[in-house]
């Protein structure tokens, strides 16, 4: 013990020396921002390494688990699906393979480059013309509406989501369905949108739910846009001015579906008739 | 004593106040950046007490950090200056020298001696100055450049005052 406190005696001005620059340092640390910054995200970068190996090893241990757990998703998925129900028309049983014809596809795919704050904002996603992606098919994720695809090449596709000048999609107003607007973004928000050309003389509630109509063959019907944020009445004009808060939070897009409608071609087909033939 | 010690505050504060009002206010560009206030702890007398040199090298270093909003940087690197220089005179010096109370300006000293001295602390202190200010290792080569053209335009500063300022100690 004696030796101890000597030892500190001795050394005491190196340890004064250790307590003073720790101090120094602890306000450099908490008085400058940027030395804050560069000092958690170090140690931040340190500790996610850790992390990430810890993880590594630690999700064998809960496969078992994890395997029961996607089984009770895929039974619950199961009884989703239409073939595990028929349709009971008064008293003919029909098969629903005859009765149902599948109309839209789906192409899953990922965004790898994404963009909020541009007045044209474009995504790209992992999947190309390989893949079946073709120009104009529409774009939806988990949480609604996402947007169109205006250019491929083989193994990418790029899209312009709703949040481009250029992009117009018919939405349909919830308990409303005879009305349809048209859905555009004026470049003010990522959250937000509006619908123009709705009659002054409907009634829109605050908070209604908006999904897309039948009329864009591009989009299957009610799949969520947003909904009614808030309602003006157009100075002097007989619309409507109404902001959408969009259901999808285009900051941080991950995983999307394009759409691809097999009747397509063939409406496409009819309407050019109908445009050449007379 | 006291008046010596008053000597010593008066000179702290006119560094002080040429580093804070003058130096710090040009913004050359990067790479002029002098540290000049540290000649106060350069100047302390030889035989100054391990402790007070560190202690004293932390107050001015955090009262010019509190001047100049750089918290915590010049504290830093001014304690280390006061522990460099409590060793620096001590193995450079003989022990007769040290024991005369004298403050290690040029008319006290030898001239190379003094200079050597006050060009390897004020490296070291921009150095480290530099270095804390950008913390980070990229960059070395530039960081190395902008401390040592700062430290040599400081050293130039220094001489100059210490010509203009210093006298020789007489009571030997």
């Amino acid at each position: 013990m004696r030796n101890f406190f000597l030892f500190i005696q001795r050394y005491s001005h190196f340890f004064l020396l250790l307590l003073l620059e720790s101090i120094a340092f602890y306000f450099i640390y908490s008085f400058n921002t940027y030395h804050h910054a560069v000092i958690l995200n170090s140690s931040n970068s340190a500790n996610g390494f850790v992390i990430e190996k810890r993880a590594d090893i630690t999700k064998y241990f809960s496969l078992g688990l994890e395997n029961e757990r996607l089984q009770l998703e895929n039974v619950a998925l199961r009884k989703l699906v239409l073939e595990s129900y028929y349709i009971d028309k008064g008293d003919t049983i029909t098969n629903t393979d005859t009765t149902f014809r599948q109309k839209f596809t789906y192409i899953p795919g990922n965004v790898i480059q994404n963009s909020t704050d541009l007045m044209n904002n474009y995504i790209t996603i992992d999947k190309g013309s390989r893949h079946g992606i073709k120009r104009n098919m529409g774009v939806i994720g988990p949480q609604g509406i996402v947007g169109r695809i205006v250019a491929t090449s083989e193994n990418f596709s790029v899209a312009m989501s709703v949040l481009n000048s250029k992009f117009v999609a018919t939405p349909k107003l919830e308990g409303n369905t005879s009305s349809t607007g048209k859905l555009v973004w004026k470049g003010e928000s990522p959250y937000f949108a509006q619908i123009e050309l709705i009659n002054k003389y409907n009634v829109v509630k605050k908070g209604s739910t908006i999904r897309t109509s039948n009329y864009s063959p591009d989009f299957p019907e009610n799949i969520l846009i947003g909904k009614v944020a808030e309602v003006k009445p157009d100075n002097g004009g007989s619309f409507l001015k109404i902001k959408v808060r969009l259901s999808t939070n285009f900051t941080n897009l991950r995983s999307v579906y394009i759409i691809n409608n097999l009747q397509k071609t063939e409406l496409e087909s009819l309407e050019s008739q109908l445009s050449n033939g007379n | 004593m006291a008046i010596s010690i008053l000597r010593h505050i008066l000179s702290f504060i006119m560094l002080a106040g040429l580093q804070v009002l003058i130096l710090n206010g040009l913004d050359i560009n990067s790479y002029v950046n002098p540290q000049v206030f540290i000649l106060f702890l350069l100047l302390l007398p030889v035989n100054t007490e391990i402790w007070i040199c560190i202690l004293l090298g932390f107050i001015t270093g955090g009262i010019v950090d509190g001047l100049a909003n750089t918290y915590g940087i010049h504290a830093f690197a001014g304690t280390a200056l006061g522990y460099f220089r409590y060793f620096y005179i001590k193995y450079t010096l003989d022990k007769e020298e040290i024991e005369r109370d004298m403050t290690p300006n040029i008319r006290n000293m030898p001239r190379s001696w003094h200079l050597f001295y006050i060009l390897i602390s004020t490296i070291l202190y921009h150095c480290l100055v530099f270095f804390l200010e950008s913390f980070t290792f990229t960059g070395l080569g530039s960081l190395t450049l902008k401390a040592f053209s700062s430290g040599l335009i400081a050293v130039g500063i220094m001489l100059l005052v210490g010509f203009l300022f210093s006298r020789k100690t007489t009571n030997v």
